[in-house]
């Protein structure tokens, strides 16, 4: 993949007749990402009609809209004109403690994941919970949420042979990406660890924790203490501990 | 006294569908809904529900139901299902009212493989984020987030249906069944190489491979020729877009699809054409057509415009 960079220009494209995809510019990014979310919220403030939904990534914006309500030259105008300079931020931001039990039957694989590196198993838990992460992305499936910030001694490639299954909560990490996996799904990431907390959760209000912009820490926890979290995650706690975030995350 | 419809066998991946969830994609949740939500209107349509009410959807094998409950009143619509009631032939696209103790059968289907089956008032479902959509991926929607099982009891909102008149779908309303689908070019056209935009608009190019599900038609035929190494950062996506990964061959994303994927999308099959696309079963040959935006806006007004015609279009069967 080509370097980060942000576009001279925004650049809108048709996807189907009833989205638009607002690219700001390509690969991975924190003030690329910051600017997506700053647009999002900019425009979800105009309370635009005909946006139906949005949907922000790492460098680009989906707009889901009704084409009987708005055309998509008018959308094109309409978010054309907001000026990313002079925005506020007024997005609520939390850093999340969240906790791990790593290695074993909770991460199978942590050990290869070490040898790779030429690391302990150890090691790789206190690098994969040193960094204070950034949440780019909720996407692919329910509270999938993305992380960037891995120490580049832990940079991994995916698994050659994906799991057909891995369990909802799972810990992993994918070329230099970290992961929180919302709910149970085939992956072909490094499992180094799973954690209790349900990013997603049906019965509980909010349904999902984590957004994007928001910032995570990692901390070991013991197998004892993984099952009591996930027991207290079910009934509907959030286990996870919640700190209000001022200023741009680092 | 029961409340319901019993369900006496059925074929995996039957499921509760409704017109599918909004405003959940920026936290992972994909639509899902119907795989042809307009076969899912016109059922809903002929028992006088609204056109989300949820339905049973059913794939290529049918399913078997008693009615557990005083009266119902249902109608199938879909693909070439066979339906019968205590082993007798009865029309589809047509409300039937049913009693208690009535066995509802529908056959295989062979060149058109979704149906759906509404009833009267719908199903007594709570809606998990908005919609009873089943997505069984996420354990979402449904009962419990699963797909149907046999032994399973289905509640009703209405365990009596009132006697009236019943209708029917005239054969001459019924949308065309197409092969070739039209697309917008792109969000990623330019990662592709004029041949490999060429390759995709040829005229039979490509047949729908066998491991094709709600998640995605993955496609057989000619490579399609990319520039550069085939991967994209993860971006939003919606049901319809035609991804390329490394192999060169498509992938169609459908209805349970995820939000956000990583290879680079050549085009989209426009919303009016996808609901046709996902009634052909796998080893159907397919091909595309580029349309502008405007003309593919326009396809979907008319659609839009021929779903509010519809009671009007219904035949009163005496």
């Amino acid at each position: 993949m080509s370097e980060a960079h942000r576009y001279a220009q925004i650049c809108f494209s048709a996807v189907g007749d009833c989205a638009m995809l607002v690219e700001l510019g390509a690969g991975i990014d924190e003030a690329l990402n910051e600017s997506v979310l700053q647009l999002e919220t900019q425009i979800l403030k105009l309370s635009i009609r005909g946006i139906e939904e949005t949907t922000p990534a790492y460098n680009a914006l989906m707009l889901h809209y009704n084409p009987d309500v708005i055309s998509f030259a008018t959308l094109q105008e309409t978010v054309s004109a907001i000026d990313l300079n002079h925005v506020t931020d007024t997005r609520e931001r939390f850093l999340w403690r969240v906790p791990v039990c790593y290695g074993g039957e909770f991460g199978e694989d942590l050990d290869s994941v070490a040898n790779y590196h030429h690391l302990t198993s150890d090691e790789v838990i206190a690098r994969h919970c040193a960094p204070r992460y950034r949440v780019y992305m909720i996407g692919f499936a329910p509270g999938f949420t993305y992380l960037g910030g891995l120490d580049k001694h832990l940079h991994t490639p995916r698994r050659e042979n994906p799991r057909l299954q891995t369990p909802a909560g799972s810990i992993s990490i994918g070329g230099m990406q970290a992961l929180i996996a919302g709910v149970s799904m085939p992956s072909g990431w490094q499992l180094l660890g799973q954690t209790p907390i349900a990013t997603y959760q049906p019965d509980r209000d909010p349904h999902f924790l984590i957004a994007p912009g928001d910032a995570v820490e990692f901390h070991a926890i013991r197998p004892d203490e993984f099952s009591d979290m996930q027991q207290a995650a079910q009934r509907g706690d959030w286990v996870a501990e919640r700190s209000a975030l001022t200023g741009e995350p680092s | 006294m029961s409340r319901g419809l019993l369900v006496l066998q059925c074929t995996p991946g039957t499921t509760i569908q409704d017109l599918g969830r909004v405003g959940y994609r920026r936290y992972g949740v994909t639509r899902s809904g119907a795989m042809d939500p307009v076969a899912l209107q016109i059922a809903n349509c002929l028992v006088g529900n609204p056109f989300d009410t949820a339905a049973i959807e059913m794939n290529i094998g049918g399913a078997d139901f008693r009615v557990a409950c005083e009266s119902v009143r249902v109608a199938l619509h879909g693909g070439d299902f066979v339906l019968a009631i205590n082993g007798v032939r009865a029309p589809v696209s047509t409300s039937l009212r049913l009693r208690q103790g009535d066995i509802i059968s529908i056959g295989r289907a062979r060149q058109r493989i979704r149906c759906y089956l509404a009833i009267e008032g719908g199903l007594d479902i709570e809606p998990t984020l908005g919609s009873c959509a089943t997505h069984t991926r996420a354990g979402l929607g449904g009962v419990n987030g699963a797909a149907l099982e046999t032994g399973q009891e289905l509640e009703l909102l209405n365990t009596k249906a009132p006697l009236r008149k019943e209708f029917s779908l005239p054969y001459s309303a019924f949308p065309h069944p197409r092969r070739q689908f039209r697309v917008v070019l792109g969000p990623q056209a330019h990662r592709f190489t004029e041949d490999g935009i060429q390759t995709l608009l040829q005229s039979a190019a490509f047949r729908i491979d066998k491991d094709s599900d709600s998640v995605g038609y993955r496609l057989t035929g000619n490579r399609i020729e990319y520039i550069g190494d085939g991967n994209i950062v993860s971006d939003p996506v919606v049901p319809g877009c035609i991804q390329v990964p490394a192999s060169g061959l498509p992938l169609i994303l459908m209805a349970d699809c995820p939000t956000t994927g990583g290879y680079p999308k050549i085009a989209t099959v426009i919303s009016t054409d996808l609901p046709d696309l996902a009634q052909l079963p796998p080893g159907s040959e397919v091909s595309f057509r580029a349309v502008t935006l405007e003309e593919a806006q326009f396809a979907r007004q008319q659609r839009q415009q021929w779903l509010a015609e519809l009671p009007k279009q219904l035949i009163e069967l005496a």
